[in-house]
């Protein structure tokens, strides 16, 4: 990569990586295993967010791919794109194109995703920051949501089991997905500014509020059983809120979210093809255009409801190998040979 | 070879062209009405449509399984495409709340263009009545339904509860739904709220509040507004009565669960809206009527509570507070048993903090 990231450009790139398509997805699996105690839960998960951080910082400089680790990342990114892109593709067909082919929404998608890896690294780069302004108003909407909130549905707390935790521990690392670009990305930070510290925890703080706030606002907003009966807790809750400007603010608030979905997959994209081009030395466009003919001929294999829930299953374990086992893995022998 | 790409890129500018629904192509029924039970239902849509530039509303009825088939069935004997997204008013004979609401509300709720901003009311009789052509306004009939719905609402003679807050409500273990009832009355010749009918668990129960036990649900349920509430008694003066029309000003509550017993203190200040007696600048006389309105009014609170008890209908919702915070209590057995057997005791103290312009 041609350019070098500021510590903030660096952030929100992990910001919009970590949030884009998971944040209307995750709440209701992991409510329906963890009841009430999801939030508890959450707040437990946070920690080991935090430890990952800490540990990808101390050890980022040893995370050098393989020919192969490369293609399994490779394939690894494009999984999780594809996924995305399924999940967003059945989501917009639900609620807003019931009609419309939906290859139509992919391609729409995919060429987005097109267009910004044939331009500039900065241009990939600087994308997250025209998602400041909807971030601010989509938690504005679920903010106009509070006085709805039960508060009394938060409680009570410390009545799941030890497998309901374990259970939750696993649907709960929708939101960890994306952070190890972390090791991808940290050596392209400007060398005098630090990530140790606080730079590291104000992150942690911004993702924990975050997803804690969807989750908190989902157990306050429905009775456990009425959760169980909605596939996006989020979505139907911007349903319900009435204002003046808009007939129905899940519509307006689904552009934005295909917007921020769109982002990262681009993101994603990009992380791929430029990991494999420079592992591989290549420097023609042709890896651009497969890449993109596969994110948009993959997603067409899993369409229906059955098919989105099994791919992100898949993928929650994939993401285990991929977050927590290889770069383990890959950080340990790189030492060992420094060492 | 070109034009082929350029055809390719320019597809998704077409995206949600497909699902284009125009105005003209469709007919909005603001107002439904249902009866019957389920395999066996009978629908009635009221729409618009247009004769000689002027907008009249027409009824139509189908019978069907669900909502769905008999609206289905209505396409095949009425001139218009009607469509049920944006219903405003869903009449419900009281005999089909028995079952299981849900049924009723599912294809409302599932579909996402649908609006959730509706409002649900139980109808007494049969609903031919409510949808005749002989009754005569001076609005349609569906701006009647939502007119006289929307004003019980303002002056918290029923529960404010829209499709989605119904069915939240529904679907909440520690609370029970309550929904307004209409009656034709004989007297008027024209439809009018009765007071609220009570749910428990998923099912209508054969207790109804009538309007003045309705404003007290309505104050003791913290999700409903109290914006215009007021209550009226007699002041017995001698021989002399009095009216004595009081209006909320702001409440304060607080409600302790210990072991059985659940002690649900309220204070309410309020404002003298009607009271010919006067004398209001004497102190010892206000004080009186204080105690005179925390009397009465713990006394319709707790009969309330009794009729609520009585028909193992929480519509306070204090299972709410029970299940959070009192899991003893709450795992004793169904929330509803444990309800009706509970030693609910109201007091209620009631401060005179307005006047208006006569003392």
């Amino acid at each position: 990569m041609s350019a070098s990231l500021t510590r903030v450009q660096f952030l929100l790139l992990m910001f919009v990586v970590q949030t884009g398509t998971v944040f209307i997805l995750f709440q209701r699996p992991f409510i329906e295993i963890a009841k009430r105690d999801a939030w508890v839960i959450f707040i437990a998960a946070s920690f080991i967010h935090y430890l990952l951080l800490i540990l990808y910082e101390r050890n980022y400089q040893f995370f050098k791919l393989t020919k192969i680790t490369t293609l399994l990342y490779v394939g690894y990114w494009l999984f999780v794109s594809f996924t995305s892109i399924a999940f967003i593709d059945y989501t917009l067909a639900e609620w807003a194109f019931p009609k419309t082919p939906q290859f139509i929404v992919i391609l729409l998608m995919v060429i987005v995703s097109l267009y910004g890896n044939l331009c500039r690294d900065e241009v990939i780069v600087n994308l997250g920051a025209i998602l400041i302004p909807i971030m601010l108003l989509f938690i504005l909407f679920l903010i106009m949501a509070l006085d709805y909130a039960e508060w009394s549905y938060l409680f009570p707390i410390g009545e799941a089991s030890i497998t309901e935790w374990g259970k939750s521990m696993l649907k709960i690392q929708f939101p960890f997905i994306g952070i190890e670009l972390y090791l991808v990305y940290r050596g392209y930070v400007v060398k005098h500014q630090t990530m140790k510290g606080l730079p590291i925890f104000i992150y942690q703080l911004i993702w924990l509020s975050f997803f804690l706030f969807t989750i908190m606002i989902t157990i306050a907003f429905f009775p456990m059983k009425e959760i169980e009966s909605i596939s996006e807790p989020i979505m139907y809750i911007l349903k319900s809120q009435q204002v003046s400007f808009v007939e129905r603010l899940d519509l307006f608030f689904i552009y934005i979210w295909m917007v921020w979905g769109i982002i990262t997959i681009t993101i994603f994209s990009f992380t791929a093809i430029f990991t494999f081009r420079k592992q591989y030395s290549i420097t023609s466009k042709k890896p651009i255009y497969i890449y993109h003919f596969l994110l948009c001929m993959l997603p067409l294999l899993g369409l229906s409801k059955q098919s989105v829930e099994q791919l992100q299953n898949i993928l929650l374990y994939t993401h285990i190998v991929f977050v927590y086992v290889l770069p383990f893995i890959i950080i340990l022998q790189n030492r060992r040979q420094v060492g | 070879m070109k034009k082929w790409i350029l055809l390719v890129l320019l597809l998704p500018v077409l995206t949600a062209c497909w699902d284009e629904v125009l105005y003209k192509d469709i007919t909005i029924v603001p107002l439904i009405g249902l009866e019957g039970e389920q395999n066996d239902m009978k629908m009635f849509f009221s729409y618009p449509s247009i004769d000689d530039e002027q907008v009249e509303y027409n009824v139509t009825t189908a019978k069907g399984t669900s909502i769905r088939t008999a609206r289905n069935q209505a396409y095949l004997h009425s001139e218009e495409m009607l469509d049920i997204s944006q219903v405003e008013t869903f009449l419900l004979a009281e005999e089909t709340a028995k079952e299981d609401l849900y049924k009723y509300i599912d294809p409302i709720y599932r579909v996402p263009r649908n609006r959730l901003n509706g409002h649900l009311i139980l109808v007494k009789g049969s609903l031919e009545q409510y949808f005749s052509e002989d009754m005569k306004f001076s609005e349609a009939l569906p701006d009647f339904y939502k007119g006289a719905l929307e004003t019980a609402i303002k002056f918290s003679n029923v529960p404010d509860l829209n499709f989605q807050n119904a069915i939240r409500m529904y679907f909440d273990e520690g609370q029970d739904l309550a929904l307004p009832v209409m009656e034709f009355s004989e007297e008027l010749k024209t439809p009018k709220i009765s007071g609220v009918g009570l749910f428990s668990g998923r099912r209508l129960t054969s207790q109804y509040l009538n309007i003045e036990q309705s404003k007290v649900l309505v104050l003791l349920n913290k999700t409903a507004s109290s914006k215009f509430l007021q209550f009226e008694y007699e002041w017995e003066k001698g021989d002399e009565k009095y009216p004595l029309v009081i209006e909320l000003v702001s409440k304060k509550e607080k409600t302790k669960i210990k072991g059985q017993k659940i002690d649900h203190q309220i204070e309410l200040n309020v404002a003298i809206e009607e009271f010919p007696d006067d004398h209001l600048s004497n102190q010892e006389k206000v004080n009186e009527i204080n105690e005179f309105l925390s009397k009465k009014i713990t006394q319709d609170f707790q009969e309330v509570i009794d009729i609520l008890q009585k028909s193992k209908s929480d519509a306070v919702g204090y299972g709410k507070k029970v299940r959070a915070f009192h899991s003893n209590l709450w795992e004793q057995g169904e929330w509803h048993n444990t309800f009706s057997e509970l030693d609910i005791k109201m007091d209620v103290k009631v401060k005179i903090v307005r006047t208006g312009l006569l003392g």
